[in-house]
């Protein structure tokens, strides 16, 4: 049985798998048996009960996320179905991969999203700089077309889906699905406020739904294969398998799908190699740019979502990074702060005016001119631009490095003020 | 200084190419709303021109009837969408943190040094333009950058040298 | 109505608006920016955050933006709660970042929104020693003044520009550089530009004509007056310095300009200040025109005595004037200065306004219309206030629309995005293309002859007989 549904046809030494080949190996294998005799309401019984949840950060059900769109009755009038391919979160490399590695996949978990919740129209807001993904995509769509997976009237379900490809022009914010929308009806990529929720009025004011790129690509093997076999897949409380990365300074950097559950201290030492020569592991992102440090006290800690927030992170992408003991980890906290100050849409006040100070404070540390009242302010900011404070996620995602990163290299930062210097140049 | 390029000379609208509108008009039909192709005619030109000029967005805006400061809006939001001139090779250095860890900070040293631009800023030959850019998603290959549309991973003082010529020679 | 408790007292208000609308109304002391009552809630500057319990035991509470969240029955909420003064300390304080404090010679100072909440919220000492943002400053045109260093981005002038219909004012750039401005230094096009002095909370925008003979508003003589721009009435503050009229600026009432004015009345002012004005009777001799006094005008006009002598009035005199000199010259020599046609129309139009034999909508009514037909008038010329009404006239749909799926009708950017292009019905019969016409269902250009056909027809359908058009003669005929 397949036990690596996301990364099964992948090999980058080669270009992806076409239509034949990917055909050849189950792809599209869901398709037939949705058309088999699968009512939309019996594929999201199936998504909710194989429990997956949101590969994009959140770790939101799926399934639930799904049921929230308003019961069609047999007329579901517009809807729309959009995948979020804006990877923009700092060290997360896992799209990427599955797009250009597999793009046929991507199509087979929108074609079962989009029919889920009654969509004729699919968007793909992919990062702009994805050259190559985009490329890939869309050949694999002309042949999906081709194949009649897209058009109308799909393998005779009745069922009409066309999948455009969007490219965006570089902002983190679209990563946020309302600012998503809104950048994909061509407005500035402000978010929205919620509720009212995309699933109830989203893109052009119709029921919406917004899924990450790897969320989708669970969908086909879940279908085809059915809900035991996805949660024989993984060997914790969570089900399935997910992408997980390392970047740093360790020996293998890579992306590898394995079972959520898996203990970070397999992922780093078998998977990663363990960290370079001379090299000790200082602190970890568990899950992009904006999750809480760790360390390596939680290496035996199991990648799961719930295992992780109990140890005060967040799984969120699974791509971690990595600092070492000869990293400066304000110099580090102080690139992300610089990054999202910067990706900041400027909607919101604490968000737009409070990360540009904390910007400017990691600018005068690095410098050797922190002061003790910069420490203060910096601490001030990190429940400032807390959860429930902001209008996004954006802030509150910027302050998961800076109040770990406060509490864990506390030493550092006093470091910097006595020494007047970074006392890692 | 805010250096957002907002246009402050008056402006006439540049005539859109036969290829700029039919890429235009094929947008038009993916979208039920007008608006929804402003970003995309923008890039279009850009591809185009290499960058959107004051005459260029005057031409999108009544092509498309989006009002020109609602496309401006829209423009300046994006970091990808030039409103200067851009040399004829686009460097998009990623300096986020995977990349930053694994040194980008000496590699934009050196881009430096050897174009004598940094970001922001173009070469006197117009070859090359220096800007920064947001993790570029290829973090296990760090430090990377695009020229252009390519992608170039595990970056060294050496590889970088031999991509800046490359591209010189390419015109 | 529904029972809220604020800081443990229970106050009565109304479920549909939203915590600070409703907070405001009672009196109570709750800072804000974006929130304006004409343009609903968007929830960007965070400033009026307020702790919200979930029941009687809740102790711990969640911060809300007070704009953001329904006053519904059994709310309750503190607004003197520490955590929750302590985030609109921080909020001001950070949109204060880049403000310059250049409030002495700022044409706001005195009557800042901004320096008035900065006080409210408690921030009296500035930490922030960084650098500032700058921005460059917009030519605007003639009335108003482009000070971007102070602006504090709440988003105001770019709403209340969509409020108003303007297409030339938007969000430009993005974080901590957003920018509010035209794509490029111009004229500003709406007929409502001066509206974002009032509307801006701070000195952004300002009165560029008040700056250039500037006086504090506390020097200001000032009185309640009524504009006499056009029909409409809107209600408006003169303000006058050392014998010269120095501004206009909106007085509010609820059933007619509310918040708002155009900018005729606000900028078309200045013949008052003209040297030329006449100002005291006179007499004109051969090319030379004689001021006479009270005296003199006495014997001037015991001069004339039994002879035949017209007085032309005007519409655009005082009743008073107008009364005086028919007076003097009796009735049957005193012309109006309207053409009898006009004369007629206005006599017709009075007698039934006077006897009620139809319903003439307020501002207020207008705006809450289901559905409006404009017949033969271009509304923004001649009164352009009523135009502004009947542009948020046509967003009634959305409203509508908005209330089906539940989502209160102050949630703004969430009403507009539901709504998309749906609007309630507004048919223009014009002579001509209109400023309205963007907003218009229908739009009928045609001659005059062929509305008023139209306007006869409507007029028998709404009474349901047929209305002979020898009724009603056609002034214009």
């Amino acid at each position: 049985m397949v036990n690596k549904p996301l990364t099964k046809n992948i090999d980058m030494s080669r270009p992806p798998l076409d239509m034949a080949a990917y055909e050849k190996n189950d792809g599209y294998q869901s398709l037939k048996t949705i058309s088999g005799g699968l009512s939309p309401a019996d594929v999201l019984q199936i998504v909710k009960d194989s429990g997956l949840k949101g590969r994009g950060g959140a770790g939101f059900p799926t399934g639930l996320k799904w049921s929230f769109v308003p019961k069609s009755n047999g007329s579901p009038g517009q809807r729309y179905f959009v995948v979020n391919a804006d990877e923009m979160e700092p060290g997360t490399f896992k799209d990427r991969l599955l797009m250009e590695g597999d793009p046929h996949l991507l199509l087979e978990g929108i074609i079962i999203g989009a029919y889920t919740i009654e969509a004729s129209v699919a968007y793909i807001f992919l990062r702009g700089e994805y050259k190559v993904s985009e490329e890939r995509l869309k050949k694999a769509i002309s042949e999906a077309y081709e194949k009649g997976y897209l058009g109308k009237d799909i393998q005779g379900t009745g069922f009409d889906l066309d999948i455009i490809v969007h490219t965006s022009a570089g902002r983190y914010i679209c990563g946020e699905e309302t600012a998503l929308l809104n950048a994909l009806e061509g407005k500035r990529a402000n978010p929205r406020a919620k509720p009212p929720f995309p699933q109830v009025s989203g893109l052009w004011g119709k029921p919406t739904i917004v899924n990450n790129v790897e969320t989708l690509c669970n969908l086909p093997g879940i279908i085809a294969y059915g809900v035991d076999w996805y949660q024989g897949l993984s060997l914790g409380k969570d089900h399935g398998t997910k992408l997980f990365g390392i970047s740093g300074k360790i020996k293998k950097p890579g992306c590898w799908e394995l079972p959520l559950g898996t203990s970070i201290r397999e992922l780093l030492e078998e998977y990663g190699g363990g960290m370079q020569e001379g090299l000790e592991l200082r602190a970890f992102l568990p899950g992009g740019g904006s999750t809480d440090f760790m360390l390596p006290e939680h290496l035996d800690v199991k990648l799961d979502y719930d295992e992780i927030a109990k140890v005060g992170s967040r799984l969120a992408t699974g791509t971690m990074i990595l600092l070492d003991n000869k990293t400066c980890p304000v110099g580090m906290i102080g690139n992300l702060m610089k990054f999202f100050a910067h990706e900041s849409c400027g909607f919101c006040t604490p968000c737009r005016d409070g990360l540009p100070w904390v910007d400017e404070i990691f600018n005068e540390f690095e410098s050797g001119r922190g002061t003790e009242k910069d420490l203060k302010i910096l601490h001030e900011h990190v429940d400032y631009l807390g959860p429930g404070k902001t209008f996004c996620a954006l802030a509150p995602g910027a302050t998961a490095p800076l109040g770990s990163g406060l509490k864990y290299f506390a030493e550092d930062f006093e470091r910097h003020i006595k020494e007047k210097r970074c006392p890692y140049d | 200084m805010n250096n957002n390029i907002i246009a402050t000379t008056s402006a006439r609208a540049r005539i859109l190419t036969d290829e700029e509108i039919a890429e235009i008009d094929h947008e038009i039909d993916l979208y039920p709303d007008k608006q929804a192709v402003g970003l995309e005619a923008l890039k279009i030109v850009q591809k185009h021109q290499g960058w959107v000029s004051d005459e260029s967005m005057l031409a999108i805006s009544k092509y498309l009837g989006i009002p020109i400061s609602d496309l401006e809006g829209v423009a300046t939001f994006f970091n990808l969408v030039y409103r200067q001139p851009v040399g004829r090779n686009v460097i998009l250095f990623c300096n986020s943190v995977s990349c930053w860890i694994m040194g980008c900070k000496s590699m934009r040293a050196h881009i430096n040094d050897k174009l004598g631009v940094d970001f922001g800023e173009t070469t006197d030959d117009k070859e090359f333009t220096f800007l920064p850019v947001p993790c570029l998603g290829d973090c296990d290959k760090a430090p990377v950058m695009m020229v252009g549309d390519d992608l170039h991973r595990n970056l060294s003082k050496e590889s970088i040298n031999k991509i800046i010529s490359e591209y010189k020679t390419r015109s | 109505m529904a029972k809220i408790i604020v800081d443990g007292i229970e106050y009565e208000v109304n479920p549909e608006n939203n915590l600070l609308q409703e907070s405001l109304s009672l009196g109570l002391d709750l800072p804000y920016f974006c929130w304006h009552p004409c343009m609903g809630s968007v929830g960007a500057c965070r400033q009026c955050a307020v702790k919200q319990y979930r029941d009687a035991d809740d102790k711990d509470g969640t911060l809300v933006m007070a704009c953001m969240t329904s006053a519904s029955d059994g709310a309750i909420i503190s607004i003197e709660d520490e955590e929750a003064r302590g985030m609109r300390e921080k909020v001001i304080e950070s949109l204060m970042i880049s403000h310059p404090h250049d409030c002495p010679v700022c044409e706001e100072g005195g009557e800042c929104h901004l320096q008035d909440m900065t006080l409210m919220s408690g921030h009296n000492y500035r930490r922030y020693d960084k650098k500032k943002v700058t921005h460059r400053n917009q030519y605007l045109g003639p009335f108003i003044n482009h000070e971007m260093n102070r602006c504090i981005t709440c988003y105001r002038c770019v709403r209340f520009y969509d409020y108003a219909g303007g297409k030339d004012l938007a969000a430009q750039a993005s974080h901590h550089h957003t920018y509010f401005g035209r794509h490029q230094d111009g004229v500003l096009e709406s007929e409502f530009s001066g509206n974002l002095v009032e509307v801006c909370p701070t000195g952004v925008f300002t009165d560029k004509a008040f700056s250039a003979q500037y006086a504090r508003k506390w020097d200001l003589q000032t009185a309640p007056s009524v504009c006499v721009g056009c029909s409409v009435g809107c209600n408006i503050t003169p303000g006058e310095r050392y014998g010269t009229l120095r501004r206009i600026v909106n007085r509010y009432n609820s059933e007619i300009n509310g918040y708002f004015i155009c900018d005729r009345g606000r900028f078309g002012f200045d013949y008052v200040n003209g040297e030329d004005r006449v100002e005291a009777p006179s007499i004109k001799k051969g090319l030379q025109v004689e001021v006479l006094s009270g005296q003199d005008l006495e014997s001037a006009i015991k001069g004339y005595a039994g002879q035949e002598v017209i007085g032309i009035g005007s519409p655009r005199a005082t009743n008073e004037a107008n009364y005086a000199l028919c007076s003097f010259v009796g009735k049957e020599n005193f012309y109006s200065g309207m053409a009898d046609n006009e004369s007629e129309a206005s006599r017709l139009i009075l007698e039934l306004s006077r006897d009620k034999a139809f319903h003439s909508p307020s501002i207020k009514e207008i705006e809450r219309a289901d559905a409006v037909i404009v017949l033969g008038e271009d509304l923004t010329n001649t009164a352009a206030r009523i135009a502004l009404a009947l542009r948020q006239s046509v967003r009634n749909k959305a409203k509508e629309l908005a209330e089906s799926i539940n989502i209160p009708v102050w949630q703004d950017a969430a009403v507009k995005e539901l709504a998309q292009h749906e609007r309630s019905p507004l048919i223009l019969l014009s002579n001509y293309a209109t400023r309205l016409d963007d907003v218009a269902s229908d739009s009928i250009i045609d001659s005059s002859e062929v509305l008023s056909q139209i306007g006869y027809a409507i007029a028998g359908e709404i009474s349901g007989s047929r209305v002979s058009c020898a009724l009603m003669k056609n002034p214009y005929r």
